[in-house]
C-alpha cells in the first residue's frame, strides 16, 4: 500500500513500484502463511 | 415420483445432519469473529466487474455516492432486523427451517436452484480470473454484448481456467479455504493500491485538490458506454441493496447468525458492505476509467500494479470460485447417489466450466445478480411470514412439519407465483423484487388466513418439533 502512494507522490518510478509491489506481495504471503501454519501448529 | 423424493430429500437430510440442532449457548462466536468474516467475505473477484460497470452504464459521482451510502446501509438494515433477528431466535439454518415451514419437497427443489444459480456465479468468477490469464497469452477477451463466446481461444481459456480450479477444489476445500483467508487482505490492498497507481494517468495531482474534479469529468462523468443502459442513483442504490439479497432477505445467512450472540451482531455487516463492496467498487471504477473504459479486470489490475496485479485478479477469482464451488456441489449431492465427494466436485467444476464459457454472465453480471436475488427472495419472505406474522395472527405455524407433507403446496404457489408476477412487471429488472416481496408476504398470509376462514383443523399437538 505505501508503495502505491509513493508512487502516487511520484518519488518512485512506475517500474520501480510495480517491481517494489511484488516483492511485498511475495513477502505477505510468506509471513502471512508463516503465521497461519504457527496458529495452527499451536492449536494442535 | 413421491417415494423417489422422499428418498432424495432423506438422503439431503443426512448431508445437513450435523447442523440439524439449534446451535448450543456454548458454541456462540464472538463479534469479532462476525467482523473479520464480513470485512474478509465481501472483496471478491466480482468487484473488479461491479464498479466498474457502474461506470460503463454512465453513473454519475453524487449518484454512486449517494446510491451506494444508502443502498449499503438497506442491506446492512435487513441483515440486522431480517435475518440475524429469526437467526439468533431460531438457532437454526435457513435449511432446516424451510424444512419446517414448506416441508422437505420444497426444501429440494430450493437447494437444486440454488446450486445452478451458485454455479453460474462461480462461471462469472472463472471468467474474471480467464481474463487475467488471457493477458499472459495475448487472448483478446469478449465484448460487452457478447453473449456467446466469440472465438476458440476464449472457449479454451475458460475451459482451461475451469479445469484448474476444479481440480484444485478436488485435491481439497478445507486448504484453499485457509489459504483464501490470507489472501483476503492482500487482495483489499489490491484495490486500494490499484487505484491509487492510476489517479496519476487520470490527472489527479499529488495534493488531491483535483481529485472531485476528475472523478466528476473523467471516472463518474454521467456518459453511458455504447451500447450500455444509462443508470441513476436509484439503479446503484437498489443494487448495493440486492447484492445480497439471498444472504440477507433471502435469510440464507441464518447459517452465519444462528452462531451471533445478539441480533445486533447484523450491524458488522457494514464492514463488508462499506469496508468491502463500498470501497472495492469506488476503485475499481477508477481503474477502468484509468484504461480506457474496457471491462477486462485482468488489464485494468496489470496496468495498475503489474504482474502481482494480474496474479491478484486470478487468485481473486480462484479463492471466491472456490467456495461457490463447494456449495454448489453439496446442494448437487442429493441428486448424485452414492457418489464420492470428487466426483461431485468435478461435476460441479464442469457445469460450472461451460457456463463461464458464455460471456453473458460474465459482461451481465449486473442483471444476473438481481435475477439470483429475485429467484430466492420469495423463500425470505414465506419464512419471515411464518415466523413473525402467523404468531401475530394466531396462524397455525409450521404446518407442513406437523402434518409430515412433501410440499407446502402455499409456499409453492407463492414462489411460483411471485417469479411470474416479477417477470410481467413493466418495471426495471433491479426494482423488481420488492414489490415482489411484500407481494409473496401478503400471498402467503392471506392464503392462510382464507384456509383458517374455511374451518381449518389444526394438527395435533405433539407433531411439533
Amino acid at each position: 500500500m505505501a508503495s502505491s502512494l509513493f508512487y502516487f507522490l511520484g518519488k518512485t518510478g512506475e517500474k520501480d513500484f510495480k517491481g517494489i509491489f511484488l516483492l511485498a506481495s511475495f513477502c505477505w504471503f510468506l509471513f502471512a502463511s508463516l503465521q497461519a501454519l504457527k496458529r495452527r501448529n499451536g492449536r494442535q | 415420483m413421491a417415494n423417489s423424493l422422499l428418498r432424495l430429500t432423506d438422503r439431503m437430510d443426512n448431508l445437513y445432519e450435523f447442523d440439524r440442532e439449534p446451535v448450543s449457548l456454548d458454541k456462540l462466536q464472538s463479534g469479532a469473529r462476525f467482523a473479520g468474516l464480513f470485512a474478509g467475505e465481501h472483496v471478491a473477484a466480482t468487484e473488479f466487474v461491479i464498479g466498474a460497470f457502474f461506470v460503463l452504464h454512465g453513473v454519475s459521482l453524487q449518484d454512486l455516492l449517494l446510491g451506494l451510502l444508502l443502498g449499503n446501509l438497506l442491506a446492512v438494515l435487513s441483515w440486522t432486523f431480517i435475518c440475524a433477528p429469526i437467526a439468533t431466535q431460531t438457532r437454526l439454518t435457513l435449511y432446516w427451517y424451510l424444512r419446517k415451514i414448506a416441508g422437505p419437497g420444497l426444501n429440494f427443489i430450493y437447494s437444486l436452484a440454488n446450486a445452478i444459480l451458485y454455479c453460474i456465479l462461480a462461471g462469472a468468477m472463472i471468467a474474471v480470473s480467464a481474463t487475467a490469464l488471457g493477458l499472459a497469452f495475448g487472448i483478446a477477451i469478449p465484448t460487452l454484448d457478447d453473449v456467446f463466446p466469440n472465438s476458440l481461444s476464449w472457449v479454451c481459456l475458460t475451459t482451461f481456467t475451469g479445469i484448474i480450479f476444479t481440480v484444485l477444489a478436488v485435491l481439497g476445500f478445507e486448504r484453499l479455504s485457509r489459504f483464501a483467508q490470507v489472501c483476503s487482505p492482500w487482495i483489499f490492498v489490491l484495490f486500494i493500491a490499484g487505484a491509487l497507481a492510476l489517479l496519476p494517468r487520470l490527472g489527479v495531482h499529488t495534493n488531491f485538490d483535483n481529485f472531485f474534479d476528475v472523478a466528476r469529468t473523467r471516472i463518474w462523468n454521467g456518459v453511458a458506454a455504447a451500447g450500455q443502459e444509462k443508470f441513476h442513483m436509484v439503479h446503484v442504490l437498489f443494487f448495493a441493496w440486492f447484492c445480497n439479497l439471498a444472504m440477507h432477505i433471502g435469510l440464507s445467512d441464518m447459517a452465519l447468525f444462528r452462531y451471533a450472540k445478539s441480533k445486533a451482531y447484523g450491524l458488522y455487516s457494514a464492514l463488508g458492505m462499506y469496508g468491502g463492496h463500498f470501497l472495492a467498487w469506488i476503485c475499481s471504477g477508477i481503474m477502468v476509467a484509468a484504461i480506457g473504459r474496457e471491462m477486462h479486470p485482468g488489464l485494468m489490475a496489470f496496468e495498475a500494479l503489474g504482474i502481482a496485479g494480474t496474479v491478484g485478479v486470478f487468485i481473486a477469482g480462484w479463492t471466491t470460485a472456490n467456495p461457490t464451488l463447494y456449495r454448489a456441489g453439496l446442494a448437487l449431492q442429493v441428486i448424485t447417489p452414492g457418489w464420492p465427494r470428487w466426483k461431485i466436485t468435478v461435476a460441479a467444476g464442469f457445469l460450472t466450466t461451460v457456463l463461464a464459457c458464455f460471456p453473458v454472465f460474465f459482461m451481465r453480471l449486473l442483471d444476473y445478480v438481481a435475477i439470483y436475488g429475485l429467484v430466492l427472495m420469495p423463500i425470505g419472505a414465506i419464512v419471515l411470514a411464518e415466523h413473525w406474522i402467523f404468531p401475530l395472527l394466531k396462524i397455525e405455524q409450521y404446518q407442513a412439519e406437523k402434518k409430515k407433507k412433501l410440499f407446502n403446496m402455499k409456499a409453492l404457489i407463492v414462489w411460483a407465483g411471485t417469479l411470474a408476477v416479477c417477470f410481467l412487471l413493466p418495471i426495471h429488472l433491479f426494482f423488481r423484487w420488492l414489490p415482489g416481496y411484500f407481494m409473496a408476504l401478503f400471498a402467503y398470509v392471506l392464503l392462510h388466513v382464507v384456509q383458517m376462514n374455511r374451518g381449518y383443523k389444526p394438527a395435533e399437538k405433539g407433531g411439533a418439533a
